[in-house]
């Protein structure tokens, strides 16, 4: 309980604009739906037929996955807003949909039979008469489409449209239980004061829930509009993956770029979405830049041939460039870590046993317990590699990822594979074993943008490129260690960082 | 006037009605009788236009209803069902008001409206008008119901076996507002049931139907004394004329307060069985479901005392 408590003192900002999103998102989703689902109910109890396809249809969307439906979009639509919306507008078809026809069927004929001998138009027996009578079910209907709607939009922040689905995703990245939590029950809280303010609707006048909705909608949408008019001029929209690394290095990237010229807008999203909605979204022109890894490049982002993987091998970063630029892409020199696999002992260990490298482990391969994760032990850049290149031989438990740093911690095991920034390295006084081989691919991270951009803002790219050759695996781990432990502002151990290396005050000279 | 020429209603599996003709006069009460499957509502449906007519027409004044634009021809004529079908999510008062709203009545002519006529039914519109027809009686409700049919004064009124649901006495009471407004308002009306004795009451005249075809037409007196066919002639043979065979439900309003009833009789009885109990017992609780009241032979010679008046 003090954990959520501290949590949310952490991140009450934060909470609130997730919030605000999550509520944006959610309202105009459900707008959307009430605007296709009711006029379309309306007119399929006149045409019976079709009402059984469209409820059929509308059941097969509720059947799809979400996280399939998301996928699915990204072809067609890209990421962010646009792909949840759409996802959450056809989720919250059937419920509407469903109530609503069902609603208006059901009404006894006799009050039809009434309605028609007083001489009411169809438009007068509509809103007078059935959907007055049908209110209760048609409302039901919309309520379970709205806690589906806030349920489902935590899932939008996969793609990048925010909502409280960042705290949780962050939550779960940081293995931060208080902040998913924190996440999760301001949802739930969302659903139920919306599900209470539908309710409320059901019981006053037609007209009011009619004018509460136009309101509502001209809200939403003059947000949007808002938003959409009062961008400043110079803006650079910066995004980074799930997890700590990613949110200090966009928040160097802000601060660097605001030290050489303050007037510039720099927009972050932190938490944007895995590599392929940031690759998208770079692309697409959502935003204009995000840190990623030469190693990502090489592997998911590109098409190296057999010369270039070979190269890579030695230094991945100018083939990584070269295969970029043929896309338009440009990626600045990168830092000096390399975020890749790590073999890992306690320092006690290493220190008894005089190991520094993973050669050095032939000499303990006997005393070696090691618990490697699954995909670990199955790779060729994994245990299968440390077998044929290295020739060790010792015994491997096969371990979940999120496990291995406490078995570690506890002496179940004595070595294990990470990554080599984590910061449990450093939370645990672990150490990462140098790859003497380099039976590890390079994972170096730098700046990627588009080369149009990069053109047209040498400025930015000079400032970036500051940071090309520092922090190191040490550096990365501790501040790392920092975010996810001791809980502090990815911002103010990016500008901690920056500052100790002088890196703002000669931008300022 | 409304004319019926030839009016024939048919479905796959034959006809409803047949070759119906009539004429009723206007300012009448004119009562439609048959068993089910006589046709009678079918009928009646055909002349607000719920059914099209197979073949024939409905004229009012001369000119075919199909002439009319619809919505004006079913503005000129109530309509009360034996469903009652006042809208649950309406109060009373905009029950009535609906059919003056929908003719764009002033808004405070409708209110002036809704609160005289409410009062005129004995349902006080301070007491009744805000409230939702669910917490009302059956009967309160079809009274509501005829005054929602009667609110904007239509021409025609059409009543489609509106007591049939209803429990003795309430049905009683209803009669008499019927026949009290249609004194008042020279509405004319045309009313189904298949309650013979009903038939008799209410009607000015009476159309007795059978499988779709007119069997007899003319006032209560002629239709029971004189029977055109033994068909009609066996449907008034146990009822007759004679007040004596009235429902007990009748006796209603002569009943007596602070008498102690000795023995009860049902509503649906005829007020000579209630004379055998009074008989031997000074008071006799007739009952209808929850409804009940006390009534005594100076209730009895009451009843009939008004019964001879309203005959000469």
């Amino acid at each position: 309980m003090s954990e959520l408590i501290s949590a949310f003192n952490a991140r009450h900002d934060q909470l609130w604009a997730a919030m605000g999103q999550h509520i944006q998102l959610s309202l105009l989703s459900l707008l959307i739906a009430l605007i296709i689902a009711i006029p379309l109910a309306i007119w399929a109890t006149s045409h019976h037929r079709f009402a059984n396809f469209l409820l059929q249809l509308t059941g097969i969307f509720q059947t799809i996955p979400s996280l399939a439906l998301l996928g699915l979009l990204i072809p067609f639509v890209g990421i962010g807003n646009a792909p949840a919306i759409i996802a959450l507008v056809i989720y919250a078809l059937l419920p509407i949909f469903q109530n609503t026809y069902v609603g208006l069927s059901e009404i006894d004929p006799s009050y039809e039979e009434a309605a028609n001998a007083f001489g009411m138009s169809r438009l007068q027996k509509l809103l007078r008469v059935e959907l007055p009578i049908a209110m209760p079910v048609i409302i039901s209907g919309v309520r379970t489409a709205m806690v589906l709607i806030i349920g489902t939009a935590t899932l939008a922040a996969l793609i990048g449209a925010g909502g409280l689905g960042t705290l949780i995703l962050l939550g779960i990245d940081r293995n931060d239980p208080a902040l998913t939590l924190l996440g999760a029950i301001a949802a739930a809280l969302l659903a139920m004061i919306f599900s209470w303010g539908l309710l409320w609707l059901q019981r006053v006048k037609l007209k009011t829930t009619l004018v509460t909705l136009g309101v509502l909608l001209l809200g939403v949408l003059g947000v949007y509009g808002y938003q959409a008019v009062v961008k400043p001029p110079m803006t650079v929209t910066i995004a980074g993956k799930l997890g700590s690394e990613p949110d200090i290095l966009i928040n160097m990237y802000a601060q660097l770029i605001k030290a050489d010229n303050p007037k510039a807008e720099v927009v972050l999203k932190p938490n944007f979405g895995q590599t392929s909605f940031l690759f998208n979204a770079l692309k697409s022109n959502q935003i204009d830049l995000y840190p990623e890894f030469t190693g990502t490049v090489l592997e998911s982002l590109t098409k190296p041939t057999a010369a270039d993987k070979k190269a890579a091998q030695t230094n991945s970063y100018p083939v990584a460039k070269r295969l970029l630029a043929s896309q338009g892409l440009t990626m600045t020199p990168p830092m000096a870590y390399n975020n890749t696999y790590a073999v890992v002992v306690t320092k006690k260990f290493a220190q008894a046993n005089h190991i520094t490298t993973i050669s050095d482990l032939a000499k303990v391969a006997n005393k070696l317990k090691a618990g490697f994760d699954l995909e670990f032990i199955d790779r060729q850049d994994g245990y299968k590699g440390l077998q044929s290149t290295y020739g060790l031989s010792f015994a491997v438990k096969s371990l979940d990822a999120s496990l291995r740093y406490t078995a570690l911690h506890q002496g179940t095991i004595n070595i294990t594979d990470g990554y080599s920034t984590d910061s449990q390295i450093r939370q645990y006084n672990l150490v990462a074993l140098k790859d003497d081989q380099h039976l590890f691919p390079t994972y170096q991270g730098a700046p990627l943008m588009k080369t149009e951009f990069a053109d047209e803002h040498p400025a930015i790219v000079k400032q970036l490129n500051r940071l090309a050759g520092k922090i190191s695996e040490t550096d990365m781990q501790e501040m790392n260690y920092e975010v996810n432990v001791q809980k502090k502002a990815p911002a103010s151990v990016a500008r901690a960082y920056l500052t100790k290396h002088g890196l703002l005050k000669e931008a300022r000279s | 006037m409304i004319e019926l020429r030839h009016l024939t209603k048919e479905y796959e599996d034959g006809a409803v009605v047949d070759d119906l003709n009539l004429t009723i006069e206007t300012g009448e009460l004119f009562v439609l009788v048959g068993a089910s499957g006589s046709g009678k509502t079918t009928t009646l449906k055909m002349i607000n236009r719920l059914i099209t007519p197979t073949s024939g027409e409905v004229l009012f004044d001369g000119k075919p209803a199909s002439d009319y634009p619809i919505r004006e021809l079913r503005f000129n004529i109530g309509y009360v069902l034996q469903q009652i079908a006042l809208f649950p999510t309406m109060t009373v008062a905009q029950n009535i008001a609906l059919i003056p709203e929908l003719k764009h009545w002033p808004k405070a002519k409708i209110t002036q409206t809704v609160n005289d006529m409410l009062d005129r039914v004995d349902l006080p519109h301070a007491d009744y008008g805000q409230r939702l027809p669910a917490e009302l009686s059956g009967g309160e409700q079809q009274r509501v119901g005829i005054l929602r049919a009667l609110a904007s004064q239509p021409d025609v009124v059409l009543m489609d076996e509106p007591f049939s649901a209803l429990d003795p006495i309430a049905r009683t009471q209803l009669q008499d507002l019927v026949l009290r407004l249609h004194q008042d308002m020279k509405t004319t009306i045309i009313f189904v049931t298949h309650d013979m004795r009903e038939a008799l009451k209410l009607g000015d005249r009476i159309a007795v139907m059978k499988t779709g075809h007119l069997q007899q037409v003319g006032t209560p007196d002629v239709v029971a004394d004189r029977p055109d066919n033994p068909f009609v002639a066996e449907l008034f043979a146990d009822i007759g004329t004679s007040p004596l065979q009235a429902p007990a439900a009748e006796l209603a309003p002569f009943a007596k307060t602070q008498v102690q009833a000795t023995a009860s009789i049902q509503a649906i009885a005829v007020v000579e069985q209630v004379i055998q109990l009074l008989k031997v017992n000074q008071a006799v609780t007739v009952q209808a479901g929850t409804d009940a009241f006390v009534v005594t032979a100076q209730s009895v010679v009451d009843f009939l005392a008004q019964k001879s008046e309203v005959k000469e």
